[in-house]
C-alpha cells in the first residue's frame, strides 16, 4: 500500500515477533447492570473466559446467535472496552489494561469495519474527507501525501475511479459502496489486524459476496488478519481458515473451517449446522431438526455448561455441574464438551 | 386439474412519487392449488411484497395504475368493492404475516386480546367465545393457554412470531402470505418456526405464500418457485425443476450466489444493481447484468456508452478499449462514436469491429451490435431492435428470449 | 443553505435582507448621536406634536396643513426687518418693525401657531411690542401688546392658539374676542356664553386658529363649521425702544397637522427616526441575545450528552430549574429596582438562557448521533473524545442549531419590547416597543374629538416593526424546519 510515511511505534520493549496477532487467555468481559438505587447490581457475563489466537494473515470467523456475546468478545479484542478479567495480547505484548493514552499505538494497527451502511461512515464528510481522518489524527503525512493514500484506498476496495468517489457524500453511495469506503478507512493506518464486525449483514445477499471476497483479497494482498464475527455459518464457511463458535458468553468449538463444520464435535455445532438448509427441494418434505427453548440470559446463565439445558446428550450431574474445558480432540481443532469425542 | 385456490393473472400496481411512476408489480401471474406453496424469491426491493400487498389490496395512497384478475376460491376479487374485499377477502379468506411484524405487537394490550381482535372486528362475537377461540389459536402454534395474558416484551422472539402466525390464523383463512417471517430470528428459532409452518400446511390444509429472499429458506417449504426481479416474475415453476435447472439466467447467478454450507462450490456475486423501478430497462430488464445477454436482450445507446464508459475507466480494462474521444446517442438504437484523431474512420471501424468480436463473450453489450458504419467523421453504431421477453413455457415458464428456440 | 430555496426561506430572505439593510445604512446615512437627540426637547421645536403621516390625508380626502416654518430674519426666507433709529428732542427712539408673510392654501386648519420674539434693549422701561395679524381679506387683527419688564436679553413664545393662563399671550384672546366685537361677529354676551371663564380662566378656550384663519363669519365661531380662509397671511411685529442699540428679531411656526411618513409623538419627535433607528437596535439585540444564548447551550447540551455521567446530571438538572424561573416577571423586578440599561438587558437575558430548552433538545440529538456505528469506529481509529464532539458530533447538531436560533430571536426581540413597554427599559433609547410604551401611556388609541381615530399611526408603525421582524425571523425558522424535518417537506 502507500510507504508508510511515519514508522510503525513499537512497544517498547522490542520484542521477537509471536506467531499470534491476537491472543486471548480466559478473558472475560462482564458488565454491572445495576437494579434500581439500593439494590446493587448484578453482573451480565458477556464473554465468560475465553481462550483464543488469531495468527498472522488469517481470518477467524467467529460465528454465535444473538445473545451470545460476540459483539462484546470483538470490542473487548480492540480494546473498546477494557476486561474484566483474563489476558489480552497484541503481538506479545500485554494490552489488557492499558489506558488510552497508552493505546495510540493500537489504535493504528487494529481498526474496524462497522455493521451498519447506513452508520458505518460520518454522513457529514465527503469520503476524502472520512478516509483522510485517521492520517489526521496520528499526523501521518502531508496533505498531498494523504490525497494518494485516499486514492489508493479507494482502488483497493474497487471504487473506481477514485477521483469520482472521493467528492461523494455518504448518502449518495449504496449500501455496499459505503461499506468499502468503510473497509477503506479501515486500511489507510496500514493495519496488522482488522475487526469485521457482521460487516455485510444488513447488505443484499448480492452484495454480501463481493464485499466478503473483497476482504479476502485485502488480507492476500495486505497480510492483515481478520477477526469476522457473524451469525451466518454458511459465508463463515466460505471467507474464513478458522471458525470459533460461541455460546452464551463461551467458545464451545474451535479450529480450521474444514475440521470443524467437516466433522463437527459439539452438539451445538451440530444442531446450528442442522439448522441451516441449503437451497435444496427436498427441504419442503422433511422435518429440520431443531432446538427446544432459547439461549439463555447472559445475567443468569446456566450452571456448569451453558448448553445442557437444551442439549440432546446432556448428562445429569456431570454437564449441570461441571464447567466444561476446551480439549483438543483433533489436531488443533478443540471442543469444550465433556461428552465429545 | 383441481381448480386454483388463488388465481392471480397479469396483477400490475403502479403509484406516482415525485422522480416518475414506479412500476412496483408489472404484469405477475401465478396459480396455487389448495395446500400448495409458493415462494416468491427476489432481492430487496424487487417488488414481492408489493405483489402481496396488491393481492390483499393494501395500496398506497398514490395509486397510478392497479389492474389484474386475483380469482380467489373461483371469483374475481378484483371486482369486490372495499367493503366486501374487506368482509369477505382481507383476513377471512387470504391473511398475512407482515414483515417485522413481531416487533409491531401493540405494547399496551395483552396478547390474548391481539388474537381475538380479527374476530371481534369480523363477527358479532361474544368476548369469551372470542377468548377461547384464540387460546385454541395459540395452541395451534405451539404455545400455551397462559400465554394469552401475557404482554408482548415478556416474551421472546420467537414466541411473539407464533403470536403472529396464530393471528393469521384465527379467522382460518385458506391462503396465507408469509413476508420474511423469520428474518429477524436467531438460526434455531428459525428453524422452529419453519417446523410450525409445515405442520399447520398439513393440519389446516393452507395454502402459503412465502416471500423470502433466502433460497435456502424457500426450499423449505415451496412447491413452487417464483423469481422476482425488477417487479416481474421472470421465472415460475415446480421446486425441482427451478432449484435444480433454472431456466433464467438470473435465477442461475441467484442459486450460485447462495454460500452453501454442504458444498465447497465458492459463492458467485451479480454484479452491478438492481434497476430503479421509476425508469426500468427496455427490453429485458435484467440484461445490464446478465451473463449470457445478447442482442435481442435490449441494450440502448445510452446504456451501450455507460458499459464503455466503465470499462475505460477501469484500470484493467481500459486498454482494450480502442480509443476514443467521444460519444453521442443518436436515438435509442443508434450512437455515433468519434475516434481519437489516429489515423482513418475506417481503421477506427475496423478495430471497432474486431474488438467487438473478440471480447463480446466477456462484455455481453458489444453482443447487441448490428452494425458498424464508418461516416464522415464519426463511426454510427446501430444496435439490434429491444423487446422485453414474454413468459415462455407453461407451467414451468421464464422470460428469457434463450428459450425461444427451445433452448435453455 | 437549501432552507433558502423554499418558499417560506425565500420570503424569509427578502424580509430579512430589507431589514439588513437598513439596520446598516440608517446609521451611516443619519450619523447622529440619537439617544441624545431623542432626549432633548429642543431638537424638536419645529414640529408639530401627535401629527399624524403626510400621506395619511388621502383617508380624508382633504389637503391637510404642513407646517410652515418663518424662520428669523437673517435666514434665508425669514422675516423681513426694518429699523431705524433717530432721536427726537433728545431723546432716542428705535422703531423695528418685523413681518413676514406666507400662504396658506391647506383645507384645514393649523394645530398651532407660535411666535418666538427676542428682543435686546437697554433700557427696558417703557418699552413696548405690539403683535398684529394680517388676513388674506384685508382684516387686521391686533392680537396683544406685550410689555417687556425683563432687562435683557428678552426672549418670548407666545402660542396664538393655546395660551395658558400663566402664559403673557393669554391676551391673545382679548385681542381676538374685540376684533370679532368690532367686527360684529358676535358680541360679548355670545361670547361669554360660548367660553365661559371662572375667575378669568376659560374652562372651554376658543379655537383661536379658527378665528384667526377662518372665513370670517359666525361660522368660525364653532370649531364643526368653520371654514379655511385661504391666501396670504402676514405677522407684523413693532418694537419701540429708547436705546440707539435696541434690536429685536422674531421667528414663527404655523404648525401642521401632519408631518413626514411615519407622525409625531406628544413631544413632536419625528416617529420616522424611532422606525428607522428601532431596526438596527432590533435586530442587534435580538441576533446577539439569540446568537449567545442558542450557542452556549448548545455546547453545555453537547457536553452534557456526550460526556453523561455526573455532567450530564448536573447540566440537566440545572436546565429543569432554569425552565422553571419565571424569567419576565423577574426582569420586571428587576427593572423596578434598578435602572435598566440595554446592554445590562441584554446581558441579564442571557444569564437566564445559558440552559434552557436547547439544552435538552441538542442533548438528545447528541445521544442519538452517538449510537451510530462511525463514532465507535472513530474510537478504534483513534480519535479523542472530544475530537469527536466537536468534528464529528456538532456538525451534525449546527442546522438544528440554526433553526433555533432563528426561533429565539424574536423571543429576545418580544422580551425587549415588552421590558420597554412596560417602561422598565432602557429609557433613553428610541426602540419600539420604548415608542409603543409612550403610545399606551398616552392613551393613543382612546378616540377624541380632535383624533377620532386616535393617534393610530403612534402605534401602528413600532407595532409594525415588532411584527415585520418577528414574521421574518419565523419564517426563517420554519424555513429551516421544513429542511430538516422530513415529514413537513412537501410530498
Amino acid at each position: 500500500m502507500t510507504a508508510s510515511v511515519v514508522d510503525q511505534q513499537l512497544p517498547t520493549e522490542a520484542r521477537p515477533p509471536s506467531p499470534n496477532v491476537i491472543e486471548l487467555d480466559a478473558l472475560k468481559k462482564w458488565f454491572d447492570i445495576g437494579r434500581g438505587l439500593f439494590r446493587g447490581s448484578i453482573p451480565l457475563k458477556a464473554v465468560d473466559g475465553v481462550t483464543l489466537a488469531i495468527a498472522r494473515g488469517e481470518t477467524l470467523a467467529v460465528v454465535g446467535e444473538s445473545g451470545s456475546g460476540k459483539t462484546t468478545l470483538g470490542r473487548t479484542v480492540i480494546r473498546l472496552l477494557e476486561p474484566t478479567d483474563g489476558r489480552l495480547l497484541y503481538d506479545g505484548q500485554d494490552i489488557t489494561h492499558q489506558s488510552e493514552k497508552e493505546l495510540m499505538w493500537l489504535r493504528r494497527k487494529a481498526q474496524m469495519i462497522p455493521q451498519d451502511p447506513y452508520s458505518s461512515v460520518n454522513p457529514a464528510f465527503p469520503v476524502y474527507r472520512i478516509l483522510e481522518e485517521p492520517l489526521v489524527i496520528h499526523k501521518e503525512g502531508d496533505r498531498a501525501q494523504r490525497g494518494e493514500a485516499v486514492m489508493k484506498a479507494l482502488q483497493s476496495v474497487k471504487l473506481n475511479p477514485p477521483e469520482f468517489f472521493a467528492n461523494k457524500y455518504p448518502h449518495m453511495l449504496s449500501g455496499g459502496q459505503r461499506q468499502r469506503v468503510a473497509i477503506a478507512r479501515a486500511l489507510m493506518l496500514n493495519p496488522a489486524f482488522i475487526l469485521a464486525d457482521e460487516p455485510v449483514s444488513m447488505l443484499d445477499a448480492s452484495v454480501r459476496i463481493s464485499i466478503l471476497r473483497l476482504l479476502r483479497q485485502i488480507q492476500h494482498t495486505f497480510g492483515i488478519s481478520f477477526l469476522y464475527i457473524t451469525h451466518d455459518l454458511a459465508t463463515a464457511k466460505h471467507f474464513s481458515d478458522r471458525i470459533g463458535i460461541m455460546y452464551a458468553g463461551r467458545l464451545v468449538e474451535e479450529g480450521p473451517v474444514g475440521g470443524v463444520l467437516g466433522e463437527p464435535l459439539h452438539p451445538y455445532t451440530k444442531a446450528l449446522m442442522n439448522a441451516i438448509p441449503d437451497p435444496d427441494p427436498a427441504n419442503r418434505l422433511t422435518v429440520r431438526q431443531g432446538l427446544p427453548g432459547e439461549p439463555p440470559s447472559l445475567i443468569s446463565p446456566p450452571t456448569g455448561c451453558h448448553f445442557h439445558p437444551r442439549c440432546p446428550i446432556a448428562q445429569a450431574g456431570l454437564c449441570d455441574v461441571k464447567d466444561p474445558e476446551m480439549r483438543e480432540l483433533r489436531p488443533n481443532h478443540r471442543v469444550a464438551c465433556h461428552l465429545a469425542s | 386439474m383441481p381448480l386454483p385456490v388463488l388465481d392471480v393473472k397479469n396483477l400490475v400496481l403502479w403509484y406516482r412519487t415525485r422522480k416518475g411512476p414506479v412500476h412496483a408489480v408489472d404484469d405477475i401471474s401465478f396459480a396455487l392449488e389448495a395446500g400448495q406453496t409458493i415462494a416468491l424469491v427476489g432481492e430487496s426491493g424487487s417488488g414481492k411484497t408489493s405483489t402481496a400487498n396488491s393481492i390483499l389490496r393494501l395500496l398506497p395512497k398514490n395509486v397510478l395504475r392497479y389492474e389484474g384478475k386475483v380469482v380467489f376460491d373461483g371469483q374475481d376479487v378484483m371486482e369486490f368493492d372495499d367493503e366486501e374485499f374487506r368482509k369477505v377477502v382481507r383476513w377471512r379468506g387470504i391473511s398475512m404475516v407482515f414483515q417485522g411484524a413481531m416487533n409491531a405487537l401493540n405494547p399496551t394490550t395483552r396478547v390474548g386480546s391481539q388474537v381475538a381482535e380479527p374476530l371481534i372486528v369480523h363477527y358479532d362475537i361474544d368476548r369469551r367465545e372470542a377468548a377461547d377461540q384464540a387460546i385454541e389459536a395459540l395452541g395451534k402454534v405451539g404455545l400455551s393457554g397462559d400465554i394469552a395474558r401475557r404482554y408482548p416484551h415478556e416474551l421472546s422472539g420467537g414466541m411473539k412470531q407464533r403470536v403472529v402466525i396464530a393471528m393469521s390464523l384465527i379467522l382460518k383463512p385458506k391462503v396465507v402470505i408469509l413476508d420474511e417471517p423469520t428474518s429477524a430470528l436467531d438460526v434455531m428459532t428459525q428453524t422452529n418456526i419453519i417446523n410450525l409452518l409445515k405442520d399447520l400446511k398439513n393440519a389446516e390444509h393452507l395454502s402459503y405464500i412465502f416471500i423470502t429472499h433466502d433460497l435456502g429458506l424457500a426450499s423449505e417449504l415451496a412447491d413452487l418457485v417464483g423469481i422476482v426481479y425488477a417487479g416481474e416474475l421472470v421465472e415460475v415453476g415446480p421446486a425441482e425443476g427451478v432449484f435444480v435447472r433454472p431456466k433464467h439466467p438470473y435465477t442461475g447467478k441467484l442459486l450460485a450466489s447462495v454460500p452453501r454450507l454442504r458444498s465447497e462450490a465458492a459463492p458467485d456475486f451479480i454484479p452491478g444493481v438492481p434497476p430503479d423501478l421509476t425508469d426500468p430497462p427496455p427490453g429485458c430488464r435484467f440484461h445490464l447484468r446478465c451473463p449470457v445477454s445478447f442482442e435481442k436482450c435490449g441494450w440502448s445507446a445510452p446504456e451501450f456508452i455507460e458499459q464503455v464508459k466503465l470499462l475505460q475507466s477501469s484500470v484493467e480494462t481500459k486498454d482494450k478499449v480502442p480509443a476514443i474521444e467521444a460519444m453521442k446517442a443518436k436515438d435509442t438504437q443508434t450512437l455515433l462514436i468519434k475516434p481519437v484523431a489516429n489515423g482513418t474512420v475506417a481503421e477506427f471501424a475496423q478495430r471497432l469491429t474486431s474488438f467487438i468480436a473478440q471480447d463480446q463473450e466477456t462484455y455481453r453489450f458489444l453482443k447487441s451490435v448490428e452494425s458498424v458504419q464508418p461516416k464522415a467523421k464519426v463511426v454510427e453504431v446501430k444496435l439490434h431492435e429491444a423487446m422485453p421477453p414474454p413468459l415462455i413455457g407453461g407451467d414451468w415458464r421464464a422470460s428469457c428470449w434463450l428459450l425461444e428456440a427451445g433452448g435453455s | 443553505m437549501e432552507a433558502l430555496r423554499t418558499k417560506s426561506g425565500l420570503a424569509a430572505g427578502a424580509m430579512l435582507g430589507f431589514l439588513i439593510i437598513l439596520a446598516v445604512l440608517v446609521p451611516i446615512l443619519a450619523p447622529y448621536n440619537v439617544v441624545q437627540a431623542w432626549n432633548d426637547p429642543g431638537a424638536w421645536t419645529n414640529n408639530p406634536k401627535l401629527a399624524a403621516p403626510e400621506w395619511s390625508e388621502i383617508f380624508s380626502g382633504k389637503h391637510l396643513p404642513r407646517t410652515i416654518l418663518l424662520p428669523s430674519n437673517g435666514e434665508p426666507g425669514g422675516f423681513d426687518k426694518v429699523r431705524v433709529s433717530f432721536n427726537v428732542s433728545g431723546q432716542t427712539y428705535t422703531i423695528v418693525v418685523l413681518r413676514k408673510s406666507f400662504s396658506f392654501q391647506f383645507d384645514t386648519f393649523p394645530s398651532e401657531i407660535k411666535l418666538f420674539m427676542t428682543a435686546v434693549f437697554g433700557n427696558a422701561t417703557g418699552t413696548q411690542i405690539r403683535v398684529f395679524w394680517e388676513r388674506p381679506d384685508g382684516q387686521e387683527v391686533h392680537l396683544f401688546d406685550g410689555n417687556p419688564s425683563v432687562r435683557a436679553p428678552y426672549e418670548n413664545t407666545y402660542s396664538l392658539t393655546g395660551p395658558s393662563i400663566k402664559d403673557p399671550s393669554y391676551a391673545v384672546y382679548s385681542g381676538i374676542r374685540d376684533w370679532l366685537i368690532a367686527k360684529n361677529v358676535t358680541n360679548q354676551t355670545e361670547w361669554d356664553a360660548l367660553f365661559p371663564t371662572s375667575g378669568g380662566i376659560y374652562q372651554n378656550p376658543p379655537q383661536t386658529q379658527m378665528m384667526l384663519m377662518g372665513k370670517l363669519n359666525r361660522t368660525m365661531l364653532d370649531p364643526e363649521t368653520a371654514e379655511v380662509l385661504k391666501g396670504n397671511y402676514s405677522f407684523r411685529i413693532e418694537f419701540k425702544g429708547f436705546t440707539p442699540t435696541d434690536d429685536a428679531n422674531a421667528r414663527a411656526v404655523v404648525y401642521g397637522t401632519v408631518f413626514g411618513l411615519a407622525g409625531t409623538d406628544y413631544e413632536g419627535r419625528d416617529l420616522l427616526v424611532a422606525l428607522l433607528w428601532g431596526a438596527p437596535v432590533a435586530l442587534a439585540f435580538g441576533v446577539a441575545g439569540a446568537l449567545a444564548s442558542v450557542l452556549i447551550q448548545t455546547i453545555l447540551g453537547a457536553i452534557s450528552g456526550w460526556y453523561g455521567g455526573f455532567i450530564d446530571e448536573f447540566v440537566q438538572r440545572t436546565a429543569d430549574f432554569y425552565l422553571i424561573i419565571p424569567t419576565l416577571p423577574i426582569l420586571i423586578l428587576l427593572g423596578i429596582l434598578y435602572h435598566l440599561g440595554i446592554l445590562l438587558i441584554l446581558f441579564v437575558l442571557v444569564v437566564f438562557g445559558v440552559v434552557g430548552a436547547t439544552t435538552k433538545v441538542v442533548r438528545s440529538i447528541v445521544l442519538q448521533v452517538k449510537e451510530e456505528q462511525f463514532i465507535e469506529a472513530a474510537r478504534s481509529y483513534g480519535a479523542s473524545r472530544s475530537r469527536i464532539l466537536f468534528r464529528y458530533i456538532l456538525p451534525r447538531v449546527m442546522p438544528y442549531t440554526f433553526a433555533l436560533i432563528a426561533l429565539t430571536v424574536p423571543a429576545f426581540i418580544f422580551l425587549e419590547a415588552s421590558l420597554s413597554f412596560l417602561g422598565l427599559g432602557d429609557p433613553s433609547l428610541p426602540t419600539w416597543g420604548h415608542i409603543l410604551g409612550d403610545a399606551y401611556t398616552q392613551g393613543a388609541l382612546f378616540a377624541s374629538r380632535a383624533y377620532p381615530t386616535g393617534l393610530w399611526w403612534w402605534v401602528f408603525f413600532p407595532a409594525a416593526g415588532i411584527i415585520f421582524t418577528t414574521v421574518a425571523f419565523a419564517l426563517l425558522g420554519y424555513a429551516f424546519d421544513k429542511v430538516l424535518n422530513p415529514r413537513l417537506r412537501e410530498q
